[in-house]
């Protein structure tokens, strides 16, 4: 008697599985909603393309090994770059040729100092990152998903012949994080060296050494932003770790591409001089004293919006502990005009390039060297 | 009256004022943790209203005793509630640490604005049903009215109080210890018993309040902040904060970061854009730069006159030391600063201008909105002299525009180029904008621009650079107008100038944008509830719903139907006082310290409204609400006469006309009944307030704009009107 009561379905049961079922369907349909985006759709996708650094899990998971998070990732599921993603047991990439922004960009803008000063770099990002800064200069395409922002097809061939008719010399990976779209960087670098194009990344150094020497190869400079020098900063700011970041600097520093380090030096998170001293001592030990040093200033970005820009004198102690520790070229950025934007040579100290923005550069070196005391500069001149 | 009446009608008139106070004190605290615009003050007037209503609604009928002991509960917590809220506001950022120079969600804001109105408004809820119980053994049916009016005197006093005296001479601690003890004389007499040597003891905090204060604001201060605050005034207009951090100084407003200084770098291309476009122009009115580096070097140029437009006249004198130490030249004669809004100023003076900069910050609130709209735009055009050129900024983009970010500038941009479709604009992160009036005026490209500057430096690299900037050149300039990032954004605003509203004073598109783009920075749970604002209204309207169930169920179809006509009352109450208050931004600039003012007037027409209606009883209720929509039309005609002066007689005929609704009201739904009917109707008058502030805030204004805001609650009103008949009045 028992059981069959319970069988049966009174009215504030029959209310409240009614109301649950309204709700599943309300919620599968947003569901749906969401699957609609063309990544539900295998194979219908002209920017899918398979994923390389990658391997198979059980189950028809994967595991991407790509980047330190080293995402698993289900069928369905994407990484946290948002760009990659398991459909069916294999890895892919959603961004491959997807170009969300593109302009024609001074190489100073980047920073590159000492490659090919003057020159315009035709930029290209798609979207996505493997961290998600707070201070973000481009957040917009860095924290989205790539069906969410406008994008144009640009294949390999056709971005060194873009760049060309732009009349840049340089193709740059920036903006968001050249990382996530390493299947491309690898076509596209490879084929505008084959036109005599030359090719960089604007990255944060979070890849797996392995895959960022993969990928310093076929450049010819790479710019790491190195956001901190603290476990902390990278953990709570960038989501993030120091440690691979490092590791990979090293790893891409030994393939003997051209490389400059950029720092933002922001109040109050990373601006102790006990922190950029370790910072400049280990890129000195472990790097080279030749390897640029940018210290650029800070300003109201993306989560942090209600900070002052850094002080200028903050930036200047920087770059004066960077020259104490045996750096040769620290510089002070995003301060146009400032001194320290100058090219100084480490040999008789003159200034050998003087820029003033990212518009006016007056280059003196000559043969790659100091039109004075002829000491050999490091860096691509030519 | 007795004696006995008289002390219930005092204890309510001091609860009235109390409220008032408190309510003004508590937005402006919490306000400055809380980024400052219109979204937050209706969440926080909301908050307010739900505090109260649950106040009302959970008060059960009790003895005389319980009765007063509700009533003496409420007039000690009260300002202690209001001491705890303002300063848990300052102690949550130290508790809750966020990262420096983030903001909470405005989810989170939205939380902690609720925790710390609720709670202390519940007590402004909480004393009315009991006290009108108590009244009503006197004064019988007219007990409701009777309380209400003299709560609605008493926060008329208030505000008033607030206005012209305490916003200037104390602040929240001691307004709080003040009203602690007021509260303790009132316990006092209510229970016989000699409690006033306890009022000593609020007294001593009102003297060392000052102290306390300080050492309270600068201890969390530098704690949640970069650098080290060096000082700190609390102005009729806002809180300024003046902080130290290496060689610079940075000058905040509510909280919100304004400016640094020296910002010598910082103002080069700003400075060089304008400098290339003065060519001769003498007289120059700025606004929004701060009084750093540009402001210098524009006075180092030839301009004969240059007129600097800083609303707050204490935050210049906050300042202006501090420019001092780092500007040594001292402010030449050709400087005048006026303390003065510049859209007021552009709009009283007859005078015409060479040049007018206006650099504000992003329209995060209608204060600053008002200086990126079509009516700005279209009244600066009007005071250039033949020649003229306007330069104005807008929040640009770094490398790409989210759909978000392109809307929010489209609605600006637009209304920019309807007004000057010869302009010209630069790139960036900061867009620049040169208008003129005429043809001919600027030049027709930067390339151009940047070759005129060329020929005005007669000596590169000479005697001009060195004076106004280290190492400046023209060719610099190029960074303010690369190509392909003008192309791009030429391509996007194009097919949006079709589809996007023109950012307006009265249907302020683009502050609405920029909050919607703040919560998706943030990534905020309330951006897919703020970009899909139509769905709160449906949520509203079944918790209303719900509400009115409840009183059906508990109360009868007589008051059901009572309920429903408070309930549309307090909506359009709030949300056309709401509309006043954004109309009177956009005349006037910062608003803070005349929302009490105009709060007071509100209080004063619900004063006069109560009044009438309790001592008239031919003041019938459907008439009441039947003059309802028709003041609520003649303030919508306003908008296009441009009455500014009809501005407070409008606002104490509509807010008379709300009054006297209350008391009506009770008369008719069961004055028998004391306890339960003022339950009732006050827990759905601020229910009704509480839909009112929100859905104006988040679905009104955004949607309809102010006139469309004002027609609808002129329809809201006629349910109210037909439902109005079925109540019998003796």
């Amino acid at each position: 008697m028992k059981k069959k009561n319970c069988d049966l379905m009174d009215r504030r049961r029959f209310l409240a599985m009614t109301g649950q079922g309204v709700c599943l369907l309300a919620l599968g349909g947003l569901g749906a909603a969401r699957c609609s985006d063309t990544y539900c759709q295998s194979g219908r996708d002209h920017y899918l393309m398979p994923a390389k650094m990658w391997k198979r899990l059980g189950g028809g998971s994967v595991k991407c090994e790509l980047c330190p998070n080293g995402c698993v990732l289900d069928d369905g599921d994407r990484g946290a770059c948002r760009v990659r993603k398991n459909l069916k047991g294999s890895l892919y990439t959603l961004v491959y040729s997807r170009i969300a922004a593109a302009h024609v960009d001074p190489i100073e803008k980047k920073p590159f100092f000492h490659f090919l000063p003057g020159a315009t770099a035709f930029s290209v990002a798609t979207a996505g990152c493997n961290l998600s800064c707070k201070f973000c200069q481009n957040w917009e395409l860095s924290q989205a998903n790539p069906e969410d922002l406008d994008a144009e097809r640009i294949g390999p061939d056709d971005l060194s012949r873009r760049a060309r008719a732009v009349g840049s010399k340089v193709i740059a990976f920036t903006y968001n994080e050249p990382t996530v779209q390493f299947e491309y960087i690898l076509d596209a670098s490879a084929e505008a060296r084959r036109r005599g194009v030359r090719s960089v990344i604007i990255s944060n150094g979070f890849i797996r050494p392995e895959a960022g020497k993969t990928l310093a190869r076929g450049l010819d400079a790479v710019k790491i932003d190195l956001k901190a020098f603290t476990e902390d900063f990278y953990g709570s700011i960038c989501g993030g770790r120091l440690k691979p970041v490092l590791e990979n600097m090293a790893a891409v520093h030994s393939t003997g591409k051209w490389m400059e380090i950029v720092v933002l030096v922001i109040p109050t998170l990373n601006d102790s001089p006990a922190e950029i001293r370790r910072m400049a001592s280990w890129v000195r030990k472990n790097l080279s004293p030749d390897v640029p040093m940018h210290f650029t200033r800070f300003h109201a970005m993306y989560k942090i919006q209600n900070l002052p820009p850094t002080p200028v004198s903050t930036l200047e102690r920087c770059r004066a502990i960077a020259k104490e520790e045996g750096i040769r070229y620290p510089y002070v950025g995003n301060v146009d005009g400032h001194k320290w934007e100058n090219t100084y040579c480490h040999g008789c100290g003159k200034m050998i390039i003087r820029r003033s923005g990212f518009y006016h550069v007056e280059n003196g070196i000559r043969g790659g060297a100091c039109p004075f005391c002829k000491t050999k500069i490091p860096g691509v001149w030519a | 009256m007795t004696a006995a009446g008289r002390r219930v009608m005092a204890v309510a008139f001091y609860m009235g004022l109390a409220a008032a106070v408190t309510q003004v004190i508590l937005i402006r605290e919490l306000l400055a943790f809380c980024r400052g615009n219109e979204l937050i003050i209706g969440v926080i007037l909301s908050s307010w209203f739900l505090g109260i209503y649950l106040g009302a609604r959970f008060n059960p009928a009790g003895e005389i005793r319980a009765l007063e002991r509700r009533v003496t509960l409420s007039l000690v917590i009260l300002p202690l509630a209001m001491a705890v809220s303002v300063y848990g506001a300052h102690a949550v950022q130290v508790l809750l640490p966020r990262t420096v120079g983030t903001f909470y969600s405005f989810t989170a804001e939205m939380a902690l604005a609720l925790a710390f109105t609720a709670p202390v408004s519940f007590f402004i809820g909480f004393f009315f049903p009991p006290l009108v119980s108590l009244a009503s053994a006197e004064l019988k049916e007219r007990a409701g009215g009777a309380v209400f009016f003299a709560e609605s005197l008493g926060s008329f006093g208030g505000g008033m109080l607030f206005s012209f005296l305490l916003v200037t001479i104390a602040n929240p601690l001691a307004i709080a210890a003040g009203l602690l003890a007021v509260s303790l004389g009132f316990i006092s007499r209510l229970v016989g018993k000699k409690l006033l040597p306890l009022a000593a003891l609020p007294l001593v905090l009102v003297v060392l309040s000052g102290t306390i204060e300080k050492e309270v604001f600068t201890a969390v201060w530098n704690r949640t902040h970069t650098g080290k605050l060096v000082r700190y005034q609390r102005t009729k207009y806002q809180t300024v904060a003046v902080e130290s951090t290496g060689d610079t100084v940075s000058v905040y407003g509510d909280g919100i970061l304004m400016y640094t200084l020296p910002d010598r770098y910082e103002a080069r291309g700003v400075f060089h854009f304008i400098n290339a476009l003065l060519e001769g122009r003498r007289s120059v009115l700025l606004m929004g730069s701060g009084p750093g580096s540009l402001l210098s070097n524009l006075l180092k140029t030839d301009i004969s006159r240059l007129s600097y437009f800083e609303h707050d006249p204490e935050l210049w004198d906050a300042v202006y030391p501090f420019r001092k130490r780092m500007y040594r030249d001292d402010a030449p004669a050709k400087l005048r600063v006026v303390p003065q809004d510049l859209r007021h100023y552009l709009t009283d003076s007859a005078g015409r201008f060479d040049m007018i900069i206006s650099l504000p910050p992003a329209p995060e609130n209608i204060m600053l909105n008002r200086f990126y709209t079509r009516d700005f735009y279209a009244l600066c055009k009007k005071r250039l002299a033949p020649g003229g050129i306007f330069v104005t900024s807008l929040h640009g983009f770094s490398d790409y525009l989210s759909a978000d970010r392109k809307n929010y500038i489209a609605s600006m941009y637009r209304a920019f180029a309807a007004e000057f479709p010869r302009h010209l604009r630069s790139s960036g992160e900061t867009i620049y904008l040169a208008g003129a009036a005429e043809e001919g005026v600027l030049p027709e490209s930067g390339e151009a621009l940047i070759k005129r500057y060329e020929k005005q430096m007669p000596l590169p690299g000479g005697r001009f650079e060195r004076e106004m900037t280290d190492n400046f050149s023209p060719a610099e300039m190029r960074a303010y107008f690369e190509k392909t990032q003008l192309d791009y954004f030429g391509s996007v605003m194009a097919p949006l100038a079709k589809t996007i509203d023109e950012n307006r004073d009265l249907l302020p598109g683009a502050y609405w944008k920029n909050i919607v783009l703040s919560a998706f920075r943030e990534g905020s749970a309330l951006h897919g509830l703020v970009r899909g604002f139509p769905y709160l209204a449906i949520i509203v309207a079944v918790l209303a719903c719900v509400a009115l169930w409840d009183i059906g169920r508990r109360h009868g179809r007589r008051r059901l139907a009572a309920g429903f006509v408070i309930f549309s009352t307090g909506l359009i109450s709030i949300s056309v006082m709401l509309v006043m208050i954004v109309l009177y931004q956009n005349a006037h600039g910062i608003v803070y310290y005349r929302i009490s003012l105009i709060n007071a007037l509100f209080m004063l027409g619900l004063t006069l409204g109560s009044f009438a209606a309790t001592r008239r009883d031919r003041l019938r209720l459907a008439a009441v609400l039947a003059c309802l929509p028709v003041a609520a039309g003649a303030i919508l005609a306003s908008t296009w006469a441009g009455a500014d002066s009809l501005f407070w007689v409008l606002l104490v005929a509509f807010s008379f006309l709300c009054g006297a609704v209350f008391p009506a009201l009770y008369a008719a739904a069961g004055a028998e009944a004391p306890l339960e009917t003022a339950s009732v109707l006050d827990a759905m008058d601020h229910l009704g307030a509480i839909a009112g502030a929100l859905l104006t805030v988040m679905v009104f204004l955004p949607i309809l704009g102010i006139r469309g805001t004002v027609l609808l609650n002129m329809g809201i009103a006629v349910p109210a009107l037909v439902l109005s008949f079925s109540f019998r009045t003796k």
